[in-house]
């Protein structure tokens, strides 16, 4: 199990709850298995630390949160994403393919000037 | 209202942060067993399913540790980025931070300031080890007949309240309740001729239980202090000093121990001298030397301390610590029944008072208390001016801020965020005024003491910053910041996004509205304190305008008091005679007389009499002010004789006893009679009536004119009188020779309470002055905000209306049409603000009217006064704004739109 999970930057994993949570309100439980299966199971969160994260968003004012009743019945605490934090999203996403586009880049030339 | 809700939800929330770490805890447990239920649909057997969700999650409590700090990291950032941003932009604006922290300054250093004395003289404990045991004992009862009492009795619902018990009691109460705690007596004696070091003194004496000290728990600097075995009849006189009097007297010899101090010409051997800051019980009027109450016989011969009948001795106690006041009550409450078996003093429903006895025993507290906290709620209304003021500057800065504000709303930030982000520059500026406060406080304190209208001379209060004063200023300055920023800051946050964007400085009406009120606010407080100004002015000239009877000019005054020397009744008459003789020999005196109660001190005496052979008439009042005076006291006083004569040598002892009454006794009981050789029978004495004098004031300015007799010193000498001496030279300057004249009849009696009537006469109208300065001097501080307050507010609306101004210009105003607006618009707010706080001051005015002498609330030259001083002042602060929206350059007003 250890084998194929990547660590996480800090950083990431809130943009990964965002993304989770862009489509619907879902409680903690649901966005980690929802993490894991749009990364198709590379990416696995560490299952604790996805708390300090949301409780961090919050703060940020970025997710707010209500007590629900989850699909089977239990009571559950359900997060949504907010306007600002829809904006946050965008941002990041933007950085972020900057940043991995440029990444890419240097890497691809590396392997062309090696090949 | 999300704002509000927000801040709710965040207060309820840290409130009940237990709670909202439970439900943290639930999540995380339902997390782990949702998992376990994933693995187990998985195929995985329960138990390998829970343990390895468990083991997958980590420790719950951890996370939730995690949790914790993540959240408090959080909010620190924030507030650190608050900070900083607040500064910055305080540093950017500069005269703003200056103006406003200068504001704070004022108002909390001068509440800071007069707390200090509030503190020393009622709140602060007694340099003693654990001085909340302490408890102060008096007694109360109804329709009590007191006998033979030295003390204070004060009336409080129908009951005295009185403060002094005889000494049998004290022994009995501290010895029925030894296994309470430890009971100790005292008794002051104040203004005692000590000769200490090889001069002669005034000193005040505490006489005080063997078991005092005990009791206070502290011990000497130097020697010891009373044991139990010290304050028996048969003991040696000894005595304690304290350290100033060996500082001042002794020049801090470290040998003192056996050196004697004499008190009334008796000698004392000190055995210790107490630390610097042992000054116990009495705050601020220090003690200056200890003697056992053994030493009664020498320092107090006519109180008896095995009688039930002389009512002397203060007491207090110590409580153990695993007593309480209810049991020390049951026992001493029916030691108290016993006494008053035992005395003369009669009382209905007795019974026995236990007070708190932390901040020692302030003489006459019901009377200063009172004064002190009026105090504090004038410098208060100081305080809500600049906070009034602050928040209209705030208030008008946020305006100008709003695109600032929107641009930040418009990427995202809380409205909370951005309140707290104000909330935290006004607590910056109040922390600036709070800092600049206590050092201006500090600064005032020790100057001011002299003019407050609760301390009188000899008041000696240890003004130095307690915890208590630190914990004060604090607290005033957070709630100052609080009450100068919450409402702007609250305003502020609410942006209208769109037109704030656009405009940048769209102008707020209800903003303005807000503005202009808290103007008016000010302007109206400072009506309250002027007005009281006025009327106390008034009060102290038609103080000074009273008629007193007598000529006060170059009249020295001084205290000779030979009874403390032992004289016996003839040699004490022989001694005033001579005294009078050889000061009248002086070059320059005029005249020389004396009397038993100085004028104008406060202090009388007052006797019921008749007149033999006739019934008095229902309405006559049979009372009358007494005098002992010595020849020439009517002459030297410059009092008409209207009839008869004035004492002499022809009255003596042995000869009939005769009196001289004033014109107003004579008009009131001999009316359209002849009074002169009539007779007045008073104390079983006839005396017969041989001259009228002038009708004079006695005690008191504020008082009328009292029916007074007066009685020759030749017939019944007093044992201390006060010598007047009247001369061509300044008052003051004839007190060295009259020094040597008294030290060459008798070196041990001193010249004591040296003063001038015309000093006598300002301190009786002391209270009257100082309030007057007070409230003259903080009514001109609350005119000066006020005025810094409306400049502010014009100076910010001018501005922000350049634009108009720009086009009316345009359209042919002239400059002075302009000024004429601004001006007028600020008169009107002046003229709000004295509508409010007219009614306010006289309505105010009328319930302290009691405070005033022959004024009424409606007094014009108090209220005239006001309206002038604020229409001429706020005119002053508008005539900048004024001159500058006139001198607008149209172009650029206009380009700038």
């Amino acid at each position: 199990m250890a084998k194929d999970k990547t660590d996480l930057l800090q950083g990431t994993l809130d943009m990964l709850i965002l993304k989770a949570l862009q489509l619907q309100p879902m409680h903690g439980f649901g966005i980690s298995v929802r993490i894991r299966q749009i990364s198709e199971d590379v990416l696995r969160v560490e299952q604790g630390s996805l708390y300090p994260a949301l409780y961090r968003l919050e703060e940020q004012g970025w997710i707010t949160s209500d007590w629900g009743i989850s699909e089977n019945n239990r009571k559950a605490k359900f997060y949504e994403i907010t306007k600002l934090g829809r904006k946050q999203l965008a941002n990041e996403t933007a950085n972020w393919e900057r940043l991995s586009l440029a990444v890419n880049q240097v890497l691809g030339a590396k392997l062309k000037d090696l090949g | 209202m999300s704002a509000l809700k927000g801040l709710f939800t965040r207060l309820t929330r840290s409130i009940r942060r237990r709670r909202f770490e439970d439900e943290m805890a639930a999540e995380m447990q339902a997390h782990i067993e949702l998992e376990t239920e994933r693995r187990i649909a998985l195929g995985e057997s329960p138990a390998t399913a829970r343990r390895r969700a468990a083991a997958e999650f980590g420790s719950v409590d951890a996370r939730t540790e995690e949790v914790r700090d993540a959240r408090l990291s959080v909010w620190l950032e924030q507030l650190w980025q608050d900070f900083v941003f607040a500064f910055r932009q305080l540093r950017k604006s500069r005269a703003f931070t200056g103006v406003a922290i200068l504001t704070l300054t004022l108002g909390i250093g001068a509440n800071t300031a007069i707390f200090s004395v509030v503190n020393a003289m009622l709140l602060r404990s007694l340099p003693v080890p654990n001085p909340e045991q302490l408890r102060i004992l008096k007694w109360t009862g109804e329709d009590v007949s007191l006998n033979n009492f030295t003390g204070s009795g004060f009336s409080v619902n129908g009951r005295l309240e009185a403060n002094a018990f005889p000494h049998a009691t004290f022994e009995d109460f501290r010895d029925s309740a030894a296994d309470l705690g430890d009971v100790f007596g005292f008794f002051p004696v104040r203004g005692q001729a000590t000769g200490a070091g090889g001069e002669v003194g005034i000193s005040d004496v505490l006489m005080v239980s063997g078991n005092y000290f005990n009791g206070m728990q502290v011990s000497a600097q130097i020697g010891r202090v009373f044991a139990p075995a010290d304050d028996l009849a048969n003991a040696a006189p000894v005595a304690v000093i304290t350290h100033g009097l060996w500082q001042t007297r002794y020049a801090a010899d470290p040998d003192i121990l056996g050196a004697t101090i004499s008190i009334n010409r008796h000698k004392f051997s000190i055995i210790g001298v107490m630390p610097v800051d042992y000054a116990a019980p009495f705050p601020g009027e220090p003690i200056d030397v200890y003697v056992p109450l053994a030493a009664q016989p020498l320092l107090q011969p006519y109180r008896a301390l095995q009688s039930y009948d002389n009512w002397w001795i203060r007491m207090m106690v110590r409580l153990h610590p695993e007593r309480t006041n209810a049991q020390l009550h049951t026992v001493l409450r029916s030691r108290l029944e016993h006494t008053l078996d035992q005395s003369s003093t009669r009382a209905n429903k007795p019974d026995v008072l236990i007070q708190d006895g932390r901040a020692g025993i302030v003489p006459n507290r019901g009377a200063i208390a009172p004064r002190l906290f009026a105090l504090q709620g004038i410098v208060g209304v100081i305080l809500l001016i600049a906070c009034a003021n602050l928040a209209g500057l705030l208030l008008a800065r946020a305006t100008v801020r709003r695109r600032e504000f929107a641009i930040c709303a418009a990427i995202g930030a809380q409205r909370l965020r951005l309140m707290r982000r104000l909330l935290v520059e006004s607590f910056l500026l109040a922390a600036g005024g709070g800092a600049g406060g206590f050092w201006f406080g500090a600064l005032l304190k020790n100057g001011m003491l002299r003019y407050l209208p609760t301390t009188h001379p000899g008041l000696e209060l240890d003004l130095t910053t307690d915890g208590n004063v630190m914990l004060f200023a604090v607290a005033v300055t957070v709630a100052t910041a609080l009450l100068c920023g919450l409402l702007p800051a609250f305003r502020a946050s609410r942006t209208d996004l769109v037109t704030d964007l656009q405009t940048g400085r769209t102008c707020n009406i209800t903003r303005h509205r807000l503005g202009r009120a808290l103007v008016i606010i000010q302007i109206a407080l400072s009506v309250l304190l002027m007005t009281g100004a006025g009327l106390f002015v008034r009060s102290l000239d038609n103080l000074r305008a009273v008629e007193t009877g007598f000529d006060s000019q170059n009249l020295l005054i001084f205290r000779l008091n030979a009874d403390q020397e032992g004289y016996a009744d003839e040699q004490r008459l022989e001694f005033f005679d001579q005294a009078q003789e050889n000061l009248s020999r002086i070059p320059g005196v005029t005249s020389v007389t004396a009397s038993n109660i100085r004028l104008l001190s406060g202090s009388m005496a007052s006797s019921g009499f008749h007149i033999p052979g006739r019934e008095p008439r229902p309405d006559e009042r049979m009372q009358a002010y007494t005098m002992v005076v010595a020849d020439d006291y009517f002459e030297t006083l410059n009092i008409g004789l209207q009839r008869g004569r004035a004492f002499g040598p022809q009255d003596h002892v042995d000869s009939e006893p005769v009196t001289v009454i004033n014109a107003l006794l004579a008009e009131r009981h001999f009316p359209g009679q002849l009074p002169i050789d009539q007779t007045l029978r008073m104390g079983g004495t006839n005396y017969r009536i041989i001259g009228v004098c002038g009708t004079t004031l006695y005690d008191d300015v504020k008082s009328e004119p009292p029916m007074t007799m007066f009685t020759s010193a030749r017939q019944n000498t007093p044992p201390a009188m006060d010598f007047y001496i009247r001369s061509a030279l300044p008052a003051t300057a004839i007190i060295p020779a009259a020094r040597k004249e008294i030290t060459a009849l008798d070196p041990s009696i001193p010249l004591a309470n040296i003063s001038t009537l015309e000093a006598q006469f300002d301190s009786s109208i002391a209270i009257e002055r100082s309030f007057a300065m007070l409230f003259g001097s903080l009514g001109g501080l609350a005119v000066l905000l006020s005025c810094i307050g409306l400049y502010g507010l014009m100076t910010y609306s001018t501005n922000q209306r350049r634009a108009e101004i720009g086009i009316r210009m345009a359209l042919g105003a002239l400059p002075g049409e302009i000024a004429r607006k601004v001006l007028s618009e600020s008169l009107l707010l002046t003229i709000w603000g004295l509508l409010m706080g007219l009614p306010l001051a006289i309505g105010l005015g009328f319930m302290a009217r009691a405070a005033f002498f022959d004024v009424t609330p409606f007094d014009p030259f108090a209220l005239l006064g006001t309206i002038l001083a604020l229409a001429s002042a706020s005119a002053v602060a508008v005539w900048l704004p004024a001159r500058r929206a006139a001198h607008i350059d149209v172009l650029s007003a206009l380009r700038s739109e």
